[in-house]
């Protein structure tokens, strides 16, 4: 059965065959990276520093302040935990995955500030942000858009108030990599953390930490180990990005990665017609609840709602009988469906991707509204 | 003549860097580098009569290397 994949929030699919065919020709041609000195070594060696190149020249920053991670959660447990402060605060937001929750969760002796975005006004949201800021608040960690009903946050506002205040700042890009532009130095955060798979297009497993330019941060380091250098040193070397990458590297999903960032072309326009398609559409069907999706600041791809009185997990199986994959459930955010309403049961999240036209989202109104005149829940 | 730096990556900085102004270089894993630094990449230049030019243009684009070893 054909089927309409709108769960790429999650992962992009389909990847595509340049994406496959350069972790095809790791596969077969790559030694170890920066482990020897012989041919299949170095292949494997250049592969990684075109990755790096690649992913400096699309988030504005230099090869050497790009750190290959096993993906956006990995580079936030490094940023998190290699920064984190002895005392004072951390600035969060409750539309954070627990993917930033869950490290800061960890951390002790540290407080966490939480504040609320706005759902409506950016301006309120950075009003929020700031008002939760203390003055022994030392580090923010914020997602640059919430993965549950795609609101993007004045990230770039609040890091410039961060800045003002010498915190440090940390982005969770996980669902703007890849869809709109994301550049460090504009955004003018310390880090952002990004996963290859998702919007980027690029294999699972696989991800960035990204260092701004300027940045002088010195990292606690979380893994230890071989980095195929400097060998008689006791301890991982102070520069990066070998700081943070011990142990053999993951060169079949860095060659995808490459590749990716390679053939990316974003077209934010594209994808935000079939979101705010999607949003009309759902609204206009009695008996569906969308949420989160009036700010005026802008959405990555996705749609977050509800079949009023099905609970969301039982709302994807009865659309995947009608050919539609989404995502239902809390989405890993707990704290954000709490904030919209939907801690219970969580929502159904469509999210679009590269390969999803407009008669997509026609496809998904239409088995809901279908699902609606049915109404055999 | 090998140029040593911290790390590959910046060896391979370096290198993409040197290539720009045709300096062309070997990426390598030579005695001399493991002797200084106990393992490690260094770039041997194709020709040792572009040391001099080498390590300036390194000095303006801001790679710090960390020396030089004779092969």
């Amino acid at each position: 059965m054909s089927f309409i994949y709108l769960d790429n929030a999650a992962t992009a699919y389909p990847k595509s065959d340049y994406v496959l065919g350069a972790v095809i020709s790791a596969f077969k041609q790559c030694g170890n990276g920066g482990r020897g000195g012989h041919s299949l070594s170095v292949k494997a060696t250049e592969t990684v520093f075109a990755c790096r190149v690649a992913l400096a020249s699309l988030f504005g920053t230099e090869p050497e302040r790009v750190v290959l991670t096993c993906g956006a959660t990995a580079a936030l447990n490094i940023a998190i935990k290699g920064l984190a402060p002895e005392r004072g605060g951390v600035l969060c937001s409750v539309l954070e995955h627990n993917a930033v929750l869950r490290p800061l969760y960890t951390l002790e002796g540290v407080r966490l500030d939480f504040f609320a975005p706005s759902f409506s006004s950016q301006k309120q949201s950075l009003k929020n942000a700031v008002s939760a800021i203390k003055e022994d608040t030392r580090l923010a960690v914020i997602t640059a858009a919430s993965n549950v009903c795609g609101m993007r946050l004045p990230v770039k506002e609040i890091c410039a108030e961060c800045r003002r205040r010498g915190i440090v700042t940390v982005l969770d890009c996980a669902q703007t990599a890849g869809h709109i532009s994301v550049d460090i130095r504009e955004l003018g955060a310390d880090l952002i953390c990004l996963p290859a798979h998702k919007g980027l297009g690029g294999p699972a497993g696989m991800g960035a930490l990204i260092v701004h330019p300027d940045s002088r941060l010195r990292f606690r380091t979380l893994i230890e180990g071989g980095t195929g250098e400097a060998a008689r040193d006791r301890y991982m070397p102070p520069y990066l990005p070998e700081r943070l990458e011990a142990g053999s590297c993951n060169i079949l999903g860095i060659a995808g990665l490459a590749a990716a960032c390679e053939e990316l072309s974003l077209d934010p326009e594209r994808e935000e017609r079939l979101r705010r398609m999607t949003v009309e559409g759902l609204r206009s069907l009695d008996g569906v609840q969308v949420y989160g999706a009036d700010s005026d600041g802008g959405y990555a791809p996705l749609v977050a709602f509800n079949i009023t009185s099905v609970p969301s997990d039982r709302a994807t199986e009865l659309l995947e009988q009608r050919g539609i994959l989404l995502r239902g459930g809390l989405h890993c955010a707990p704290l954000a469906h709490a904030a919209l309403g939907t801690g219970r049961y969580g929502c159904l999240r469509a999210s679009f991707g590269k390969s999803n036209s407009a008669e997509d989202a026609e496809a998904l109104v239409d088995a809901v509204r279908a699902l609606l005149k049915q109404n055999t829940f | 003549m090998t140029l040593i730096f911290s790390s590959v990556t910046y060896a391979l900085k370096a290198q993409r860097l040197l290539a720009g102004h045709r300096i062309y270089t070997v990426l390598s894993r030579s005695p001399e580098v493991t002797a200084v630094r106990g393992c490690g990449y260094g770039l041997r230049l194709n020709n040792d009569a572009q040391l001099n030019d080498a390590l300036q243009l390194l000095a303006e684009g801001g790679v710090k290397q960390l020396g030089t070893v004779m092969e």
